[in-house]
């Protein structure tokens, strides 16, 4: 936390991996496109009658380059795994290296 | 701030309208923004208010893409600015204003009307696209909902 910054200043966006289901809600409704998830599905075929399929995410991007702060996709992540991180995203010389993995 | 009601504006009543609102006292010009609400119609708005801000009122028009609608600088000389950024943004046509000169941007279309591709859209995919966990080639069940604003020629990448 930056010292003297508002508790929900939106500097950058923290996920926290362990409430995120993949859902894609949240890659859907960002109006830039700027997010990109990818999920791996591992199935137990010994858990239950027909066995049970898993998602483990592996890689969730944003795109610091393109966001624009608005924050729909905070809002509409349905677990709460998505929140304001008040420490701003540093500037770079090229903005490809702005896309930045949160897992 | 509570805001006033919105009143909806006939063409030709907008620029009696804000010299009626003018004339009872709301004297300052406060903002004019234009929103595109799809099936090529932008809704533009205006706020005007008393000086000391305790009387305000806003009003609002809607006008489909080939219309125009009249200008209010004869009432309100401060709208010239606000109705040339709602042109060059929505592509907005102000009849009777003399400077609709280009601001910051001559795109075509102008930038927020949604039929308008922001780069990312025309160079990409929809990451929405994606199916967590899907093999890769794999047949897909069912195809994601475009959500609002997402154009189906954009799905795939508008370039292909
Ligand atoms: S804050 Fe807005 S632009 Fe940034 S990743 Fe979230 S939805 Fe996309
Ligand atoms: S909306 Fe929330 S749970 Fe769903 S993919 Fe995004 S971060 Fe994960």
């Amino acid at each position: 936390m930056t010292a003297g910054a508002p508790r929900r200043r939106r500097g950058s966006i923290e996920l926290d991996a362990a409430k995120c289901t993949s859902c894609m809600i949240c890659v859907r409704e960002c109006p830039v496109w700027c997010i990109e998830l990818v999920a791996d599905k591992t199935h137990d075929p010994n858990a239950g009658p027909r066995g049970r399929s898993t998602l483990e995410l592996t890689d969730f991007r944003i795109d610091y380059g393109l966001c624009m702060d608005c924050g729909i996709c905070i809002d509409v992540c349905p677990t709460d795994a998505l929140a304001w991180l008040p420490v701003s995203v540093s500037s770079a010389a090229a903005a490809s290296t702005l896309n930045t993995d949160l897992v | 701030m509570i805001l006033p009601e919105t009143t909806t504006v006939a063409a030709d009543e907008w620029v009696s309208q804000h010299r009626y609102l003018r004339d009872s006292g709301l004297r300052f010009f406060d903002l004019l923004v234009a929103v595109d609400l799809g099936d090529q119609v932008t809704e533009v708005v205006t706020h005007v208010m008393s000086a000391d801000a305790t009387r305000r009122a806003m009003s609002r028009i809607e006008v489909r893409r080939e219309e125009r609608i009249p200008s209010l600088v004869e009432v309100f000389p401060a709208a010239a600015w606000h109705e040339r950024e709602a042109h060059d943004e929505n592509g907005v046509e102000f009849a009777g204003n003399g400077d609709l000169r280009v601001l910051i941007t001559a795109a075509d279309p102008p930038p927020l009307q949604r039929s308008a591709a922001l780069e990312p859209r025309v160079d990409k995919a929809w990451p929405g696209l994606y199916e967590p966990g899907a093999v890769s080639g794999a047949t897909r069940r069912r195809r994601p909902k475009p959500v609002p604003g997402v154009n189906e020629e954009w799905i795939n990448g508008g370039r292909q």
